[in-house]
C-alpha cells in the first residue's frame, strides 16, 4: 500500500472476474471443440450410457484443473484421451470388483437420455453383445481392444494412450480379442 | 466367431455413439459448472466445521488455563486454510471471495472517497480493510451495500439482494427505504413486497468525508449476466425461467457475441425439456442466422432442426433441412443421424 496513499488507484487487482471469465471462456471454448470426441471415446470404452456422462465431466474438470500443463492447443485432445482412459480404467477396476457383476445381477443398463436419431436396434444389440463380453476381459486388455477394434487407432496410438509399450499392447489385445471371439462363439 | 463375423458385428457397433445429451457440449458445460459449485460448498462445509472445532480446542485451552491460572497469553483464532476458492485481495488488504460458478462482478467506479463494484449476478464475500475516510459499496441491481470495516456476504438473484453480515456492520439501501445491519444480521432486499426502483446511495452517518452520491443509472443486466444466470436456472431444473432469460437476452442484445449461442441454448430447452419442438426449430434457424456455415454451431443448429422438425410432425421442412445439411457438411459429424431424421436414404 502507498505510504502517501494519495496515489488514485488503489487496487491491487481489477476485480472485473476478467480471470476467471477467460477461464470459463476457455473450458466453453474446449468442451464444444472436443466434447463429442470425449462422449464417445468414453462410451466405446466403458460400454454404457450411464457413467458416460459423469466421466465426461470428470475429465473436462480435470482438464480445468490442470490446463496450464499443457503447452500447445495441439496437445489439448491428446490430453483429453489420455485422461479419459486412465479415468475410464479406474472406473472399469471398481465395476469388477462389484459383486453384482460376479453374480450376473448387473441391472440392465439404465436410459438416461434419449438414443441418438436414426440409431438402429441391430447396431445396438451389436455394441451391447461386444461390451457383455468384454466384460470379461481384465480392464486394460479392454480398454486397448476398444480403442483398436471400436475407436479404430492405430497399436502405435493405442500403445501411447494406454501408456504401455507396443509389444504389451499387442499382447493386451490379442487376450482381450481371443475372449471376445469365444464369448460371441454361437 | 471367426473373423469376419466379428467384423461384421463391430462395423454395426462403430455406427452406435453416446445418446444425444451426453455430447452436448452446453450440458456438459452445465454439468461441469455444477460440480464445480458443489465442490466449493462442501469446501466451504469442510474448512468452517475446521474453524469451528479450532474454535472450541481453543475455548477448552482457555478454560484450563484459567482454572490453572494461565498468563493471561491473548490467543486469536486462526484463519482457516487457504483453499484453491477464487478471490481477489485488493491492494487495500480487503478480500472479495468468489462464491459461486455464475458470479459476474464488475468495478463501477473508485476514486479517493470510495470503490464501487456491481455484483451482477451470483454471490460473493467481502472483507473489507477498515478505512473511515473511503466507502466500499457494492451494487445489486437497485440495491446498495456500503460499508467500512466488515465482512459480509451479498447474493443478488435477479432484482433481489440478500446480505448476511459476519463482523462490523454495514447500510443496506433500496428504494423504498434503508436498513443498518450489525454483526450476526442478515435480510432480503428490496423486502417482500417492496418493488425495486432507481436506487440512490447513501453515506454513514459517521463519515462526513465520504462523497456525496450520484443518482443511480438505470440498470439493466448484461448479456453475460443474463447468460450467467439462465446457466444457474437451467442447472438448477427452472426451465422456464432458464428460457425467459434467453429470451430476454436475444431481445435486448440482437448483436452480442453470445446471441447465437443463445438461440441455440433456447431450442434444446425448447426441444428436450418443455416439449416445444416447432418454436425450438424457429431457435435452432435463428442460431443458424446469427452465426455463419462454417462454425461448429450452425452445423449442430441445422442438425437439431432437422430433429425438432421432424418432432413437430413437419417432415417436408425436415427433409429440406437435411437435404441442406448434406450440402453444406458432406463430411459433419451428423451426417448420418440427419439423413436418417430428415428421411434421406441412407449414404451408400
Amino acid at each position: 500500500m502507498s505510504a502517501s496513499g494519495e496515489r488514485a488507484s488503489e487496487v491491487a487487482e481489477e476485480p472485473t472476474a476478467s480471470g476467471a471469465a477467460a477461464e470459463r471462456d476457455q473450458l466453453e471454448h474446449v468442451i464444444r471443440a472436443h466434447s463429442t470426441y470425449v462422449a464417445r471415446l468414453a462410451y466405446r470404452v466403458l460400454g454404457r450410457d450411464d457413467e458416460v456422462n459423469d466421466l465426461v465431466q470428470d475429465v473436462f474438470i480435470a482438464y480445468l484443473r490442470f490446463h496450464r500443463t499443457i503447452r500447445e492447443p495441439e496437445a489439448v485432445k491428446g490430453w483429453l484421451a489420455t485422461t479419459v482412459i486412465r479415468m475410464a480404467h479406474k472406473r472399469l477396476r471398481a465395476r469388477r470388483f462389484r459383486l453384482k457383476i460376479w453374480l450376473g445381477l448387473e441391472a440392465e443398463e439404465r436410459r438416461h437420455d434419449l438414443p441418438a436419431p436414426g440409431l438402429s436396434s441391430d447396431d445396438r444389440a451389436a455394441f451391447m453383445s461386444l461390451h457383455r463380453a468384454l466384460d470379461r476381459v481384465p480392464p486394460k486388455a479392454r480398454i486397448a481392444w476398444a480403442l483398436r477394434y471400436l475407436e479404430q487407432e492405430q497399436l502405435e496410438d493405442v500403445a501411447r494412450l494406454c501408456g504401455c509399450s507396443l509389444a504389451t499392447t499387442k499382447r493386451r489385445i490379442k487376450l482381450a480379442h481371443g475372449v471376445v471371439q469365444r464369448a460371441l462363439a454361437p | 466367431m471367426n473373423d469376419q463375423e466379428l467384423e461384421a458385428k463391430l462395423v454395426q457397433a462403430r455406427r452406435v455413439e453416446p445418446a444425444i445429451a451426453l455430447a452436448r457440449p452446453q450440458q456438459i458445460l452445465w454439468g461441469v459448472r455444477g460440480r464445480l459449485l458443489e465442490q466449493r460448498k462442501k469446501r466451504v462445509f469442510v474448512l468452517s466445521l475446521a474453524a469451528a472445532a479450532a474454535v472450541i480446542g481453543l475455548g477448552v485451552a482457555g478454560a484450563r488455563s484459567l482454572v490453572r491460572g494461565g498468563d493471561g497469553v491473548t490467543v486469536s483464532v486462526p484463519s482457516p486454510p487457504r483453499d484453491d476458492t477464487e478471490h481477489w485481495t485488493l491492494r487495500d488488504g480487503s478480500r472479495v471471495v468468489i462464491e459461486t460458478a455464475s458470479t459476474v462482478i464488475k468495478k463501477r467506479s473508485e476514486t479517493k472517497a470510495a470503490l464501487e463494484l456491481e455484483l451482477e449476478t451470483g454471490a460473493a464475500r467481502f472483507e473489507v480493510t477498515s478505512r473511515p475516510e473511503r466507502a466500499f459499496r457494492v451494487h445489486g441491481g437497485d440495491v446498495t451495500v456500503t460499508v467500512t470495516g466488515t465482512s459480509f456476504r451479498v447474493e443478488r438473484s435477479g432484482a433481489r439482494v440478500s446480505v448476511a453480515v459476519s463482523e462490523g456492520s454495514v447500510l443496506v439501501t433500496w428504494p423504498g427505504g434503508t436498513q443498518t445491519l450489525r454483526r450476526g444480521a442478515s435480510g432480503t432486499f428490496p423486502p417482500p413486497g417492496e418493488r425495486s426502483e432507481a436506487a440512490s446511495v447513501a453515506a454513514l452517518p459517521s463519515s462526513k468525508s465520504l462523497a456525496p452520491s450520484e443518482p443511480a443509472p438505470e440498470r439493466i443486466a448484461s448479456a453475460e449476466a443474463l447468460f450467467a444466470e439462465a446457466d444457474a436456472a437451467r442447472a438448477a431444473g427452472r426451465h422456464g425461467e432458464a428460457l425467459a432469460k434467453l429470451e430476454l437476452l436475444s431481445q435486448r442484445y440482437p448483436r452480442d457475441p453470445r446471441a447465437p449461442l443463445a438461440a441455440f441454448t433456447r431450442g434444446r430447452l425448447l426441444l428436450e425439456n418443455l416439449g416445444k419442438p416447432a418454436q425450438a426449430a424457429r431457435a435452432f434457424a435463428l442460431s443458424r442466422s446469427l452465426t455463419g456455415p462454417t462454425s461448429a454451431l450452425s452445423e449442430d443448429a441445422l442438425a437439431r432442426e432437422v430433429d425438432a422438425l421432424r418432432a413437430a410432425g413437419n417432415k417436408a421442412l425436415s427433409r429440406e433441412r437435411a437435404e441442406l445439411y448434406t450440402r453444406l457438411y458432406p463430411a459433419g459429424l451428423r451426417l448420418r443421424q440427419v439423413r436418417a431424421a430428415g428421411g434421406l436414404p441412407a449414404e451408400p
